[in-house]
């Protein structure tokens, strides 16, 4: 009688790991993921890479976001770029142009184009942490390994016509939640873009994808290497940092530099 | 050689019918005028042609990298010639060679407030630049660019109006450089000119080569390198000698092309043409109203004539007077006529002949074609024209001249006086 | 005055080589006139038919507000129920065939270059069509319904460094306010050689099916083009359709090739003040020809007149004799010019003659301003024809009218005195 009380508690207290995960539903998944990707604030430093044929080229830059929505982005380096800085608020994207001293308004086909030259649009970069299950409905297709990772491959499809990215295929990390490859693909099935994760790290008691790759599939060999240097969640970000004001400013405010 | 009493006598027999001869000097003088002028005007047109394309797009040989020309329509940013100064250095001295200048062009859009327009912008060595599209001459407000160090902007007076800009305004020239890195630049509308040319007034816009480096990232680069010779027509020679210096340098896939290979130059064969269609349709007309005139006037005289005959004039004689008289109907008329040709074409010269109401309506800027022609007036076009006057008028003369000499003395002197 | 036309009629072939100079001078100097005038205006009507086969038929239907925004491509502004519409068309009288389009804006995706350009949705079912694509384009070449594959313009092609057979990705924009769009592997199937340059430079052509499936369009269209039996109805029709599809609420908007065309008319109707002069002068040279003709027969024939005036025929006889004697010649020359120029007017119509007979690279710089490539057709029209042999023939009879008077004023005496 002991014995089978023992055994009950102990299968009912055991982790819920295998059967828990079979009734995981797709949409579960991808709200996990958010839970990782999400934050109040975001502070990020970050090397980019951009590969052209034999060209390689690095640019360095740091980032405050509150959510997809609002966005800014200043350019540290190579001496070319610095001081360029860009504000995106909702769809109207804003930069400043450093040798000009002026700051030129953009409609918003321009956040669809490549930022900087790089395989990441300027959407791209600045709505990663968008929630997804807003935007399509999500199919829960396998379970696979990539590069040695045990993944939920997720089928995402746009609820909205319009929506570029029509559909995704994403290798959720079975284990952390983090999709470690998204292949975006355009309405026609042509795949657009894909990206991979190099490396997952724990930050402030969450995995986030520290090195990742992404490859425009519609331009022939390249690729950008995205390297965090910094991260920070939910720090308090300064109150005029969405601001044309902002954009104009000297000197960049950073939380500590660069090594 | 002529004898005097027959120039006297052809002389005043002209005169006594004063209407006929003033209509038909009349119809010689328009003849004439027209051909002055029309060959005037189809020179200066399709020399308008030829120097602006020469000057504002191929030079008489246009070196650039083979994929720069091959897609020229869409202005490949990164086909650059780099160390431009090293190459310019070696072909100076290539025989033929006279000025060269170097060119960067690339498109984006302008913009100012609210209005954009999409354009080329081409960066240009001043000075230099002045031995080929000589913007200083076409300013029709503010100055040239000088120096390199505040960056100036030369703009066509169609683009200004577009874009509601004047002297001294400031526009804002962004672009993605070669290494797509955004830059940009404000520059200032230093002059406003106008050259007539559609594709450049409205098309594109000028600033210095330096500031066009900087904002493409491209220090000693250029797209384009132009050269002028000293003998236009020795263009393919001299580019094919320009290409073998070239490779001995080592600096492969850069073409040297020359100017005649554009068809544009083929099309001014239909000048040629033209002029020729031209000078038969005036043949044609002068000499149909001549032998007109001339067949009447015989017919008229027929009774003079055959009292000339009954005083011992030869057939030969009245021939001859006959186209005495034509001659100097021929000369009267061509003279006329090629003066007012000529100081037609001289005053439009000047003035030039502004097509731009009825071009003004079309929307693309039609390739080196000009709203206002200025016809090119030489000696050559008003000695031709007036030669070709009167030898039309002697020609046609003839006929009417041989069949009037052929008359009886005797009978008509019978008939007696009228 | 039957026996004038009898002695009249006679003398001209009594005489025989000197009729036939003059004949044949008004035959070949009219009839030159004839081609003359027909390629005159066949350039015009060449470069206007040219744009109604493939740009703009002679009517096309949009939904109300869609013109004013043409510029922008929106793909908002739809027919969603094309088959509504087919049904009036279908029933209404003077329309020969239509077919439905969407036209979008898209750009070629190359290496790192996106080159934009217009894009255009074409019915492959649709037979004849209101357009003649199919006659630019062999068989083979053509896309079949649903194939992912585009026809594009040759220019647009040379321009890019492609060619038939290159799969190429195309971005489809499906709408310019929010820039959302899709991309597609499209195989060049075709090149287009057009004689439109507006169409060889900038547009490709995929099918209607593949069109709507990438632009999230269903059924829609933007436009039907319609072409009608006669291109002169098109005002009359469009008022009538107007009409009859806007009966309850004004949903859609009809276009005739005057409003679709408008610049280019614009252009022709500037040419058009300088349009005249060619003709005039060929009718002034005419004019001069056959007066010179018809003197100079009358100077040859002094002696003959003044036999005639001898043997009593008076001033008034003499001068209707010479009269007519010119307006036979007149006629007959004018007859046979409407045939020499007739026949070489239709082979002009037929085979064209090559601009770069005028010059090389003539046609590539007639292009870039006129829709006009290398091949200029001939467009006679039977009006011409009629107007030549009239005023052939009218001219002939009052170029004689001077010199007969003149001829007829002779004295006698003087007359035969001439050789």
């Amino acid at each position: 009688m002991k014995n089978i009380v023992l055994i009950m508690v102990f299968v009912l207290s055991a982790p819920l790991s295998g059967q828990d995960q079979a009734a995981l539903t797709p949409e579960d998944i991808l709200s996990n993921v958010h839970q990782n990707l999400s934050s109040s604030t975001l502070y990020t430093e970050t090397e980019m890479r951009i590969t052209m044929g034999h060209k390689t080229l690095t640019k360095t830059f740091i980032s405050f976001s509150e959510g997809p929505e609002k966005s800014f982005i200043e350019f540290l380096g190579p001496q070319r770029d610095r001081g360029t800085k860009i504000l995106k608020i909702g769809k109207v994207l804003k930069i400043y142009f450093p040798s000009a001293g002026r700051i030129q308004r953009y409609s918003h086909h321009m956040l669809k184009q490549r930022l900087m030259g790089s395989d990441f649009s300027y959407e791209d970069i600045t709505e990663q942490s968008k929630e997804l299950n807003k935007d399509y409905t999500a199919t829960l297709l396998d379970e696979e390994e990539f590069q040695g990772v045990p993944c939920f491959v997720v089928h995402l499809e746009s609820k909205d016509l319009k929506s570029n990215y029509y559909t995704q295929k994403i290798w959720v990390d079975k284990e952390k939640f983090i999709g470690r490859k998204v292949e975006f693909y355009a309405r026609s099935g042509k795949l657009l873009k894909v990206l991979t994760v190099d490396e997952v790290r724990v930050i402030q008691g969450r995995f986030y994808p520290v090195k990742f790759t992404m490859q425009d599939k519609l331009r022939t060999n390249t690729k950008t290497e995205i390297i965090l240097k910094e991260i920070r969640f939910d720090a308090p970000i300064p109150e005029d940092t969405f601001t044309e004001r902002n954009l104009m400013r000297g000197h960049p405010i950073r939380y500590h530099p660069i090594t | 050689m002529i004898r005097g009493r027959f120039r006297h006598l052809a002389w005043r027999n002209i005169w006594r019918n004063k209407r006929r001869t003033l209509l038909t000097s009349l119809a010689i003088a328009f003849g004439v005028m027209f051909l002055v002028f029309i060959q005037s005007y189809i020179k200066g047109v399709s020399e308008s042609f030829l120097e602006n394309m020469v000057r504002s797009e191929t030079g008489h040989i246009r070196i650039a990298k083979e994929d720069y020309l091959r897609l020229e329509k869409i202005l490949p940013k990164e086909q650059l010639i780099y160390d431009f100064t090293k190459i310019e250095d070696s072909i100076r001295d290539v025989p033929g060679v006279d000025t060269l200048t170097e060119r960067i062009k690339f498109l984006l859009v302008l913009s100012r407030e609210e209005k954009s327009q999409a354009c080329v912008a081409v960066g240009i060595n001043p000075e230099k630049e002045k031995n080929f599209l000589d913007l200083e001459k076409y300013l029709v407000e503010g100055q040239y660019l000088d120096s390199p160090s505040s960056p100036g902007m030369l703009i066509g007076r169609k683009l200004a109006d577009e874009l509601g800009v004047s002297i001294g305004s400031e526009l804002f020239v962004a672009t993605t450089d070669i290494n797509y890195s955004l830059y940009a630049l404000t520059f200032k509308v230093k002059g406003i000119f106008q050259t007539g040319f559609d594709k450049i007034d409205k098309g594109l816009f000028y600033i210095p080569l330096e500031s066009a480096q900087t904002l493409l990232d491209c220090p000693d680069a250029v797209h384009e390198i132009l050269l002028l010779l000293k003998d236009p027509d020795a263009a393919i020679k001299t580019a094919r000698d320009i290409e073998k210096r070239l490779d001995e340098e080592g600096h492969p896939g850069i073409t040297a092309a020359p100017w005649k290979t554009h068809y544009f130059v083929k099309f001014l064969s239909f000048a040629k043409s033209i002029r020729i269609l031209l000078l038969v349709i005036v043949f044609l007309i002068v000499a149909l109203v001549i032998l007109n005139t001339m067949i009447m006037s015989v017919m008229e005289r027929i009774h003079e004539i055959g009292i000339m005959k009954s005083f011992g004039m030869k057939k030969k004689e009245i021939r001859l007077l006959f186209l005495l008289e034509s001659f100097y109907i021929g000369i009267i008329g061509s003279l006329a006529g090629g003066g007012i040709g000529a100081a037609v074409s001289v005053i439009t010269q000047n003035t030039g002949l502004d097509f731009s109401a009825a071009f003004d309506r079309i929307k693309v800027p039609l390739p080196f074609v000009s709203s206002v022609y200025f016809p090119d007036f030489t000696l050559y076009f008003l000695i031709n024209s007036i030669l070709f006057g009167v030898v039309i008028t002697l020609i046609a003369a003839l006929y009417p001249a041989v069949k009037g000499s052929k008359m009886s003395p005797v009978q008509a002197l019978r008939s007696g006086l009228k | 005055m039957k026996m004038y036309f009898r002695i009249a009629f006679r003398n001209i072939f009594r005489q025989r080589k000197r009729t036939l100079i003059t004949f044949l001078s008004i035959a070949v100097g009219l009839g030159l006139m004839i081609v003359g005038f027909s390629l005159y205006n066949g350039i015009d009507s060449q470069a206007l038919n040219t744009i109604i086969d493939t740009q703009t038929a002679h009517l096309k239907i949009f939904a109300q507000g869609y013109e004013q925004k043409r510029d922008e491509f929106p793909l908002d502004i739809t027919i969603s129920e094309p088959q509504k519409i087919e049904k009036v068309l279908n029933r209404t009288k003077n329309i020969v065939s239509f077919e439905r389009r969407i036209v979008f804006l898209a750009t070629l995706i190359k290496g790192t270059n996106e080159i934009p350009c217009t894009g255009i949705g074409i019915d492959i079912e649709a037979a004849p069509g209101a357009f003649n694509l199919r006659s630019c384009i062999p068989k083979e070449d053509f896309p079949k319904t649903e194939e992912q594959a585009m026809l594009i313009g040759s220019d647009l092609a040379a321009d890019i460094g492609l060619k038939k057979g290159d799969v190429l990705s195309v971005r489809m924009i499906s709408s310019t306010e929010d820039f959302s769009w899709n991309v597609l592997d499209l195989e060049i199937k075709g090149l287009l050689r057009t004689r439109n340059p507006q169409i060889d430079r900038t547009t490709l052509y995929v099918p209607l099916s593949v069109a709507q499936e990438s632009l999230g369009l269903g059924e829609a269209v933007t436009e039907i083009a319609v072409r009608l039996k006669n291109r002169r109805q098109a005002l009359k029709v469009k008022e009538s359709l107007m009409k009859e599809l806007n009966d309850r609420d004004p949903i859609y908007e009809v276009q005739s090739y005057q409003d679709l065309a408008s610049d280019f008319l614009k252009f022709r109707k500037m040419r058009s003040r300088y349009r005249s002069v060619v003709p005039i002068i060929m009718l002034i040279i005419a004019t001069l020809g056959i007066t010179n003709t018809m003197l100079m027969a009358v100077f040859e024939r002094t002696r003959e007149i003044g036999i005639l005036a001898a043997m009593g025929m008076r001033k008034k006889e003499l001068m209707s004799l010479f009269i007519l004697e010119g307006t036979f010649i007149g006629f007959f020359g004018s007859a046979a010019a409407c045939i020499l120029g007739g026949l070489s007017g239709l082979y002009l119509e037929v085979k064209g003659v090559n601009i770069s007979i005028i010059g090389e690279g003539m046609s590539e710089f007639a292009s870039s301003i006129y829709p006009i490539k290398d091949i200029f057709y001939g467009d006679l029209t039977l009006s011409s024809l009629i107007f030549v042999l009239i005023f052939g023939t009218v001219i002939a009879a009052m170029a004689s009218v001077y010199p007969a008077y003149r001829a007829a004023r002779l004295q006698p005496t003087e007359a035969l005195r001439y050789v």
